[in-house]
């Protein structure tokens, strides 16, 4: 059984199945770097991420599977959990064989495993729409430091261009220190360290008060239900919520 | 008086209306402004309650010329008062919308001098924040009743949605509580609307789209559950009606919350949180499972069964037509199937293209079994038991989880009395 190790970006995952569908390697299982642990009878073969090639495999699986094929690989991958290589190869691999209708075979197995990681991606980039919250910099940026589960603030960052494109902000992925910025014209993603206390506009203050105040009162008291909010707005949220912080 | 002061009034006065809705709508400033809305609409927070925060939902003003006996900011009643300006809401939604607190702005009201210059100060807020701040974003605004038909034009094509609120399911309660309101003077708006709407919709398939359409995501009303006698038979007939012949978008039930006390009111301890649950899930069936509200309550003139889902309360009523054959049965009889939604009936037919459904299968789907085992069979093998017992079925369907805390359900409290209090988890926010 061969495994193919690549770096856990994206491009090099492509690249690794690239070389199985059309460079000829032979592999069952893919592998990113941090997750691999040489075994007794395997060795595992080191894949060198290249964006061409990457790129190639991309449009293969756009065209001849389907766009929407390459968005669940897209998400499954963002998990960066373990077995997310090996299953993004086994659906990809029946897609080549299903082509168009890969999606519709909802009771396969591979489909179905990809299918379920894809699903939570989208649950938590839908979640993270809403509670994303920014602060007003100082320096008239803002800034939104967020830990999702999954690598996900290259999904965020085009939601929040369209709907704040007059505005300078940036979205950090505190936990795998990297960040998207805006510029009022286009985002770029970039590296960014976890951040000290940043200075805030002389007026940030104030607009967390009374978005805090309105928080507190438009809750009913007779109705009050804290398991059903920790259900909808899971704790491991709350930590960069302005209206949960340090609760 | 301080903004801090003036939001805690507000959102006090405003807190009893249900809708938070910010679905409907798609579409961007493409650069020229602020803000953008999905169709799916985005829930922003949950509050301590448990609903969702998707708007700033806030009053306009909280006082009021009417002495409505279910409300909060009735007249007679020993609160204080506030209102905004216009600038002061319309920089408030914009400073919260561009730190991602909230989706837009749901503006109601208090009656401030008469329908019409309450109206008029509300249109000038959203004119304001419309074109002076190039906002984008979602905009659901309650119309007055009794305010003149054009400035409820003006305020609704300046929002996604436009709303009345019903409040009272018969015309007998309202004349109890809230003498000073005539019905016509609420179902006037409601009808204005509906033809507005309609009507550019017609207009929209002959020409290109227009310019400022009038509350493209549509209307909604309230009701209120429990401050009159009305059953939920009578509730949901009414429902059916709004959304039959108004189009409305969505009916929204609000468990009465004992605010005032009132002679004319009930003596309720406790909001009747389990009743507004079981009416979602009606009103669900209603609007996306192809039910008729006859068909929900059986006929019969009282309040759904508080101890199931509607949808298995029907099922049980109706045994003659189970086990359905997961493999055979077409889209509509899916959806009939307690366990089964929308979402799983569409899977369930994308799967059968390529070979039978299992058991296992259904699992993958994500119908739910715990439900649908009773009604179904996978290849013709039946998975459940007590398909020939109504009675027996019916006790393995109860729904011991689903109850509001504070709501007596004295039987099987006795008999489960460590049985967790859960809220609904889907109440409709």
């Amino acid at each position: 059984m061969g495994t193919l190790i690549y770096d856990g970006s994206f491009d090099g995952l492509m690249t690794a199945l690239y070389r199985v569908f059309l460079g000829g390697d032979t592999a069952e299982e893919l592998i990113a770097e941090k997750d691999y642990q040489p075994g007794l009878f395997s060795t595992g073969q080191r894949v060198e991420t290249h964006e061409g090639t990457a790129t190639a495999m991309v449009e293969a699986i756009r065209k001849k599977i389907s766009p929407r094929a390459l968005r669940h690989a897209f998400y499954a991958a963002s998990t960066g959990r373990k077995e997310a290589g090996t299953l993004v190869y086994r659906y990809i691999k029946k897609g080549f064989s299903l082509g168009k209708a890969l999606d519709s075979h909802l009771l396969d197995p591979d489909v179905a495993a990809l299918h379920a990681l894809s699903r939570r991606v989208g649950r938590e980039l839908h979640r993270l729409l809403g509670l994303t919250r920014f602060r007003l910099l100082e320096n008239g940026v803002l800034y939104a430091p967020l830990e999702p589960d999954s690598d996900i603030i290259v999904l965020l960052a085009p939601h929040f261009a369209l709907r704040l494109p007059r505005e300078n902000w940036i979205i950090h992925d505190v936990r795998r220190g990297k960040a998207a910025l805006y510029n009022r014209r286009q985002w770029v993603l970039t590296d960014l360290e976890r951040q000290g206390r940043l200075p805030l506009d002389r007026e940030e203050e104030e607009l967390q008060e009374l978005w805090k105040n309105y928080f507190a009162r438009i809750a009913i008291e007779e109705r009050k239900n804290p398991r059903l909010q920790a259900g909808n707005m899971p704790k491991k949220y709350w930590k960069y919520l302005v209206e949960k912080e340090g609760r | 008086m301080e903004l801090l002061e003036k939001i805690r009034i507000l959102a006090d006065g405003a807190k009893y209306d249900v809708s938070c809705s910010s679905s409907g709508s798609a579409g961007a400033s493409r650069g020229r402004g602020t803000g953008s809305t999905l169709s799916c609409g985005v829930c922003h927070s949950w509050s301590d309650d448990g609903r969702c925060i998707s708007l700033l939902k806030i009053l306009y003003t909280n006082e009021c010329v009417y002495d409505c006996s279910y409300c909060v900011n009735r007249r007679t009643k020993d609160v204080p008062r506030a209102s905004f300006t216009p600038e002061e809401l319309a920089r408030l939604t914009m400073e919260f919308y561009r730190r991602n607190y909230i989706e837009g702005l749901f503006l109601s009201s208090g009656v401030k001098v008469s329908p019409d210059r309450t109206m008029e100060e509300m249109t000038t807020a959203l004119r304001l924040l419309r074109e002076e701040q190039g906002f984008h974003g979602y905009i659901h605004v309650k119309a007055i009743p009794g305010a003149d038909p054009r400035l409820i034009d003006r305020a609704g094509r300046y929002a996604n949605r436009i709303s009345v609120n019903m409040e009272l399911p018969s015309e007998q309660g309202l004349k109890l509580l809230a003498p000073q309101k005539k019905r016509e003077d609420i179902i006037r708006p409601m009808h204005l609307i509906s033809q507005k709407i309609r009507e550019e919709k017609e207009e929209k398939k002959k020409r290109r789209p227009l310019p400022q359409p009038f509350a493209p995501a549509g209307q909604s009303t309230q009701l209120i559950i429990g401050a009159t006698p009305d059953s939920d038979t009578r509730i949901l007939k009414l429902s059916e009606t709004l959304y039959s012949s108004f189009g409305l978008k969505r009916v929204y039930y609000s468990a009465y919350v004992p605010v005032n006390y009132d002679s004319r009111l009930p003596d309720l301890m406790k909001p009747p949180l389990l009743r507004e649950h079981r009416l979602y899930q009606a009103d669900w069936l209603l609007r996306f499972y192809g039910f008729a509200a006859g068909e929900i309550t059986g006929g019969r003139e009282e309040n759904l069964d508080p101890e199931l889902d509607p949808k298995c309360a029907w099922a049980l009523q109706n045994m003659h037509l189970f086990p359905v054959e997961v493999n055979k049965a077409d889209y509509s009889m899916l959806l009939r199937v307690p366990g089964i939604g929308p979402l799983s009936a569409k899977r369930i037919l994308t799967a059968r293209k390529h070979g039978p459904v299992t058991y296992e299968g259904l699992k993958t789907i994500g119908a739910v079994l715990k439900r649908a085992r009773y009604f179904i069979t996978c290849r013709g093998k039946y998975y459940g038991e007590g398909l020939e017992d109504p009675v027996f079925l019916r006790s393995l369907l109860v729904d011991r989880r689903e109850k509001g805390p504070g709501e007596q359900l004295s039987l099987f409290e006795a008999l489960s009395p460590r049985e967790e209090n859960l809220l609904p988890a889907k109440a409709g926010f």
